[in-house]
């Protein structure tokens, strides 16, 4: 896995050698940084911002800064990882108070038939995904990173606490209050369609 | 459906999202410079040799069009300086050599064209030389089928930095 990989490197002699090497602005160094994270960064920012375009320029604004300033990551305050979610999450959050139409309505005409499902089967899919995806953003961000790193995401409680720079009991007590309000949520939206 | 049946739905979904190419962020960048900087020597260069170029063929074109600023210069700086150089300009009693000073008059100081490119001197000096005529021709001063190959006399206006910024022609060298 991405993350185990990456927080094993950090934990390693040669890590220490790519963190100098970021911090001087290597570009082979933080090329080496974009591949192992931007699939993982850009989900984060997607599932959090719930559109393509925000995630999108999110994930840019958060990879030209660590290109740009380099040295503001500090090996010592944590992984380049962790940084990097910081980043992308100041991002996303300046980004939302920019645009407060952060929510767009599901589009039904880009409803299409996939693999074996048929089109009824696929529209209840997405239709699902949809009411999922929106009851996520509906949540407070706080709670939002909370689920998307651990759920969505499937990283461990460490790695999310690290991410987040909260301790792990806050991390389990959000989730854990953070579910409640999801099914909350979902019964409501449901009860509604 | 249970509340991890949907996460899982919406992890599937999220799982075939392609992240945006920002691949062009981590371009390396020192080729890019050494060869700007390479361009900017050529270029330097050429430019060098093209003031040098006109400098020669349209020496005296040029000399013509900067005749004013050289005036300017004369007026503040020179002016005074030549008076002294010359006492033979200041003797009334002489009459011969009162005669001569209508031709100095004349005769204006010439920017020298590449100078521009230098800073402007803050204390100027003028000093008499004798020139192989066949140099004025390069310089645009003289035309080529007039010049004899004789020595003449000049002034050159020297900065303080020791570089000719300016020639004046004052005649036959007789000395």
């Amino acid at each position: 896995m991405e993350v185990v990989e990456l927080v094993e490197r950090v934990s390693g002699v040669g890590e220490n050698d790519l963190a100098a090497r970021i911090r001087r602005g290597e570009r082979s160094a933080l090329r080496e940084v974009y591949d192992r994270t931007q699939q993982r960064l850009y989900r984060f920012a997607l599932a959090m911002a719930g559109n393509a375009d925000e995630a999108g320029d999110a994930l840019q604004e958060t990879f030209v800064q660590l290109v740009r300033r380099p040295e503001q990551f500090d090996p010592a305050r944590g992984s380049i990882e962790a940084f990097l979610y910081g980043v992308l999450r100041n991002r996303l959050r300046q980004q939302r108070r920019q645009r407060r139409d952060f929510v767009q309505e599901f589009d039904w005409e880009e409803c299409e038939e996939t693999g074996d499902e048929t089109l009824l089967e696929g529209m209840l899919r997405s239709a699902q995904v949809e009411l999922v995806r929106e009851a996520v953003l509906s949540l407070p961000t706080h709670y939002r990173e909370v689920v998307v790193l651990i759920e969505l995401e499937e990283t461990s409680y460490d790695e999310a606490a690290e991410a987040l720079g909260i301790p792990v009991g806050t991390i389990r007590s959000r989730l854990s209050r953070a579910r409640g309000l999801l099914e909350k949520k979902l019964q409501e939206g449901g009860a509604k369609r | 459906m249970k509340l991890d049946d949907l996460l899982g739905r919406y992890r599937e979904e999220l799982e075939g999202a392609q992240a945006p190419n920002l691949e062009h962020l981590f371009a390396p960048t020192q080729e890019v410079r050494g060869g700007g900087r390479r361009a900017w020597y050529g270029w330097a260069g050429l430019a060098v040799a093209a003031g040098l170029v006109l400098m020669v063929f349209l020496g005296p074109r040029g000399a013509e069009e900067k005749k004013p600023v050289v005036a300017a210069v004369k007026a503040e700086v020179v002016a005074p300086e030549v008076v002294v150089a010359q006492p033979e300009r200041t003797v009334v009693a002489k009459r011969s050599v009162v005669a001569r000073k209508p031709e100095v008059e004349r005769a204006t100081f010439v920017a020298l064209a590449e100078m521009d490119m230098l800073p402007e001197p803050r204390v100027y000096q003028v000093v008499r030389v004798s020139v192989d005529e066949a140099r004025l021709v390069g310089l645009g001063l003289r035309e080529a089928r007039l010049a004899s190959g004789r020595q003449v006399a000049a002034q050159v206006l020297l900065g303080e930095d020791g570089i000719a910024r300016a020639i004046r022609v004052l005649g036959e060298d007789r000395d």
